[in-house]
């Protein structure tokens, strides 16, 4: 895997120069105007396929630029001085447009400087983590392609986090590559004084662009097996054009990034130049319209210093793309997903329940004010109808129920946690789910974006097989998820029983206390009716599907480990083994419980349920841990002080 | 009598407290904690033996190896507490309606677990299109057969059972006589995963090796799938008391030990055990479909054609979507090869089960969750309208 990209390019490269084939002079390399808005919009809203789904490329540009800059957005310096902020399609326009120039922007993050000094590059002034330009980490490409050729056959579990950080900065290096050479493609001509064989196909031509020579491929194969059949397959002309295909297939290795051209009726796989190349050059049949997406991405390329004119080029290329992608019934969800894209309204919600925080605490710092906890209540519902109006968008997106991916359930919970929560003070009205419902909602929107920065991968992937059932997604994944979001929210609830109790709060009111036990043990009920209910439909679909209802799974002990906990609360109440405080500090080990299902489980590398392992996610599940038995700790402590004290004769 | 009255209704009074239940419900959550993460280290099967299989089993603490109750003992105990306490002991009342349906529920849901583990049969079948089968092969259990040809040329099968030679201890043999047979068969060593390899001259294993070959114990492996018995057998001819022993080994490349005795040819194989069917299935089709532009399958089915006597008829086995047949459920799990050419030649692979409780689950869940549903809504409702008195 190291060698290959290396072998490819210098193969280019030679074939470049001993072909004849040329770039064109790079005179214009450098953009000096901000995109204009309309360009942003067309390249947002172009279709393209990846990872076996049709997305707008305004989604394959961020998650390509989370995943090699770390964030979505990058501040750069203008030719024509000043800075400009840079989004991802204006990033990946400079990317495929002005090559130079992004080479030479600090994009690509390194994780740890001790990731160069692997790598023999310099990063004076440079902080531990911190952002390189392409063109300051080529002199390390040939050693961190040894590198990561050698680390990836070092098993994930024995890698060391440098290891993991030169895979990382690697896997962005070759993603970048093929992105900046995306549109080579573009920039080349066939001069015919070198390729004197395609003089009779182009007559007065001086050079030919790719998509020119590709569309003349046909005739030129015939050419070619005419050449050896006739015995003359050692000759000049056969040789000019056995180079011209080595060429074209050495092409097909470079122009992959992306897939943009719908492929003819009857086929699924979307095409990249790369795909049309390879497809031309083996005599592909009908290539005539496959092509002219090519041919205009060739001159929007001429035209990149021309904004004008590359506008109406981009445009009459969007019109085709689309008309192609509509004519496959593809496009459908494209302007929705830019829109849902755009519109993040997961961190408006994030933000709306900080907000909604800020009010719940002003409430409680003036109790008597009707208006005020009236204003807190409601808006605290907007970044509830925020969250669920985001997740409705990507069940009309995906086509699917609300929970099909592990990120998807970080939303689902943050959403229905918080929901719960308001539900329990509009019934109640303590002022105390009210701060919870802003607690979890906000809490659990952060994980989501953290989740989403961490992994920066497609948040709507394709699913497989055995998940591809809506009406076990909709049932099973739905109410198990429910039960967490209805645990965390017990446990959340519990913190302030706990918390009051260990700050010695309203020490004097005891209904308080047996206000938060009441709603806790409301919550704990809620867990126990949906994961009950969750757990067995999931066994009822293994059963549909591996045969079996229970196999002792992880994933399937984590859910039985849930029921069981809230099953233990709710008798040792009824049985007054756990009065109101036991209840309470129960309740926190069952979100530890929950934890341990939702995300642990997934990390142990075995069972049907494997997401592969992730250290940082790894790392958090145990910070919570550790916060959440020190709290019981003391919690346990404060209980027993308690206890004493309530006990005859003290 | 009154003390045993007493006493048995102190007995009653213990196995149906909410005490006791709850000390289970924790025994039984702190061992499904240690059997999932067991699992890492052990695999799926060696730990859901110890831990969710076992009535007791023998764990180290301190160095001092305890016996610590297993998920088959506390379930069982749980199911009493469940009846004494939460059937019998609970009011019957419109107030504990819920709870009681919610707890027949469960005791449904456990009497399925129960049945299924002591009477569900599982494993698998692989079928090329255009092949038939009329068995299932298990992928735990292992079995012996005896071959034996019949003067008209075909064969026919003596089995020896896994439960007769799978827990032979060192040293202890297990005989299996018929009087079919002009011989008995011994087997004197029988490993859940080993390979045969040659004991040359100077080896210390070479006194224990037949025709230059012993068979090396490894360790269990973690998918109980991959583990490769293999067994030494000993065949004593009855009247002469010759004796011939072998190896066997239920590797791919395995040969049959082929017996000439009492005038007859016998074949004794190691193999994993066959389960008929009492019907066939012929694979007519498997198709596998990716997601565009990766190596990712979006959907992959069957199409069979089951021949029951003189009944014939088509279903397309797909996920999610088993065919159930004469009270055996097959399933569509996987295919193979997994690695190769695009154009290589597929062979579909179903899980096949037998699970006389296969749809008390379901039951089980309709019924808890009208328990439940019942049980809360009212205790909602009335913490509903104590609210609102409340703020009224």
């Amino acid at each position: 895997m190291s060698s290959l990209p290396r072998i490819l390019a210098a193969c280019f490269l030679a074939l470049l120069v001993a072909g004849g084939a040329a770039a064109q002079e790079s005179a214009a390399a450098a953009r000096r105007e901000p995109w204009p808005k309309e360009v942003v919009d067309l390249v947002a809203l172009l279709a393209v396929q990846e990872g076996g789904r049709v997305k707008p490329l305004h989604t394959l540009a961020s998650f390509r630029m989370l995943a090699i800059n770390g964030k979505r957005s990058l501040e750069v310096a203008l030719a024509g001085g000043g800075q400009e902020r840079l989004g991802p399609v204006e990033w990946l326009l400079d990317c495929l447009f002005f090559r130079e120039q992004a080479a030479r922007y600090a994009f690509i993050v390194v994780e740890d400087v001790e990731v160069l000094d692997h790598l023999g590059l310099p990063h004076a002034g440079k902080k531990k983590r911190d952002r390189y330009s392409y063109e300051e980490l080529q002199p390390g490409f040939s050693v961190l392609m040894d590198k990561l050729d050698q680390y990836l056959r070092i098993s994930e579990e024995a890698r060391t986090p440098v290891q993991n950080h030169v895979i990382r900065l690697a896997q962005s290096v070759l993603q970048t590559s093929a992105l900046l050479g995306f549109m080579e493609f573009a920039e080349l001509r066939f001069r015919l004084a070198e390729f004197g064989v395609l003089r009779e196909r182009f007559p007065g031509a001086e050079s030919v662009a790719v998509s020119q020579v590709l569309g003349a491929c046909p005739d030129l194969l015939e050419q070619y097996h005419a050449l050896v059949e006739s015995g003359a397959g050692a000759g000049a002309e056969a040789r000019q054009l056995d180079g011209v295909f080595a060429f074209l297939n050495l092409g097909a290795s470079r122009w992959r990034a992306i897939a943009l051209v719908p492929p003819p009726a009857g086929e699924e796989v979307w095409l990249s130049p790369a795909d049309l190349a390879a497809r031309a050059a083996a005599g592909g049949a009908d290539m005539a319209s496959l092509l002219e997406p090519l041919a205009r991405l060739e001159r929007l390329f001429d035209l990149r210093a021309d904004p004008a004119a590359f506008a109406k080029e981009l445009r009459a290329l969007a019109a085709d793309l689309r008309a192609r992608a509509q004519a496959r019934a593809e496009y459908e969800g494209i302007e929705l997903e830019v829109f849902y894209n755009r519109a993040d309204l997961f961190f408006w919600a994030q933000w709306l329940f900080v907000l909604g925080f800020l009010f719940a605490a002003l409430t409680w710092l003036t109790p008597r004010s009707r208006v005020l906890y009236q204003a807190a209540r409601w808006w605290l519902v907007l970044p509830v109808v925020f969250a669920c109006a985001g997740i409705a968008l990507r069940c009309v997106l995906r086509g699917r129920p609300p929970v099909t991916t592990l990120y998807e359930t970080i939303l689902f919970v943050a959403a229905c946690s918080a929901a719960i929560a308001l539900v329990i003070e509009f019934l109640n009205r303590r002022r105390v789910a009210l701060i919870i419902s802003s607690v979890v909602g906000a809490l659990g929107l952060f994980l989501a974006g953290w989740f989403l920065e961490e992994r920066a991968q497609d948040t709507m992937p394709t699913l497989l097989a055995v998940l591809d059932t809506n009406f076990w997604l909709s049932t099973h994944v739905t109410t198990i998820t429910i039960g967490y979001a209805a645990g965390l929210l017990a446990a959340a609830l519990a913190h302030v029983y706990v918390g009051g109790k260990l700050l010695g709060l309203r020490r004097a009111d005891p209904e308080f206390y047996g206000a938060i036990a009441r709603m806790v043990y409301g919550s704990v009920a809620f867990v126990l009716v949906f994961s009950i209910i969750g757990t067995i439909l999931g066994g009822i679909w293994a059963n549909e599907s591996w045969g079996r209802f229970w196999g002792w799974d992880p994933k399937e002990n984590g859910a039985l480990m849930i029921v069981l906990a809230s099953l233990i609360i709710l008798h040792a109440r009824l049985g007054k083994h756990l009065q109101d405080f036991g209840v309470c500090l129960a309740a926190i080990a069952l979100g530890t419980v929950v934890a341990f299902s939702w995300f642990h489980v997934n990390l142990l590398r075995v069972g049907l349920h494997t997401y592969g392992f992730d250290e940082s996610l790894h790392t958090l599940v145990w910070r919570f841990y550790w916060v959440e038995w020190i709290v019981l700790g003391l919690g346990c402590v404060a209980w027993l002080r308690e206890r004493q004290k309530a006990a005859p004769g003290c | 009598m009154k003390g045993a009255g007493g006493l048995l209704r102190a007995v009653f009074l213990r196995l149906s407290s909410t005490g006791l239940a709850c000390v289970l419900l924790i025994v039984l959550l702190l061992l499904t904690w240690r059997g999932t993460l067991a699992q890492v280290d052990f695999g799926l099967h060696a730990a859901r033996e110890r831990y969710f299989g076992s009535f007791v089993f023998w764990q180290p603490v301190l160095g001092v190896s305890l016996p610590l109750p297993g998920a088959q003992l506390v379930l069982w105990v749980l199911a009493a507490n469940l009846v004494c306490g939460g059937v019998l002991r609970v009011r019957w009342s419109r107030a504990n309606l819920g709870v009681l349906i919610a707890h027949l529920g469960i005791l449904l849901l456990l009497a399925a677990g129960f049945v299924e583990y002591y009477h569900a049969t599982r494993g698998v079948l692989e079928l090329f299109e255009g092949e038939e089968a009329a068995e299932f092969q298990s992928q735990e259990r292992w079995e012996i057969v005896i071959g034996e040809r019949l003067a008209d040329g075909r064969w026919r099968e003596h089995l020896v059972p896994d439960a007769d030679f799978v827990e032979l201890e060192a040293g202890a043999e297990a005989v299996f006589r018929s009087a079919d047979l002009p011989f008995d068969l011994a087997v004197t060593r029988f490993l859940l995963n080993a390979r045969p390899r040659p004991a040359p001259p100077g080896d210390p294993a070479q006194a224990a090796a037949i025709d230059g070959f012993v068979l090396e114990e490894l360790a269990a492996e973690k998918e109980v799938e991959m583990n490769c018995a293999g067994a030494r057998v000993e065949a004593r001819e009855k009247g002469t008391g010759a004796v011939r022993a072998g190896l066997l080994w239920g590797g791919l490349e395995d040969r049959p030990l082929v017996l000439a005795l009492g005038g007859g040819t016998f074949a004794v194989d190691l193999r994993r055990e066959r389960v008929p069917l009492g019907w066939s299935l012929r694979l007519e089709r498997f198709t596998k479909t990716d997601h565009p532009g990766i190596d990712m399958a979006r959907d992959y089915r069957s199409l069979v054609t089951v021949r029951d006597g003189g009944l014939e008829r088509a279903v397309e086995i797909s996920m999610n979507e088993p065919l159930r047949h004469q009270g055996f459920i097959l399933y569509q799990s996987r295919w193979g090869p997994q690695s190769g050419p695009p154009e290589r030649r597929l062979y579909s692979v179903l899980a096949v089960s037998r699970n006389p409780s296969d749809q008390w689950p379901l039951y089980a869940c309709v019924v808890i969750a009208l328990g439940l549903l019942i049980h809360y809504a009212r205790k909602l409702l009335r913490y509903g309208l104590a609210q609102s008195g409340r703020s009224a």
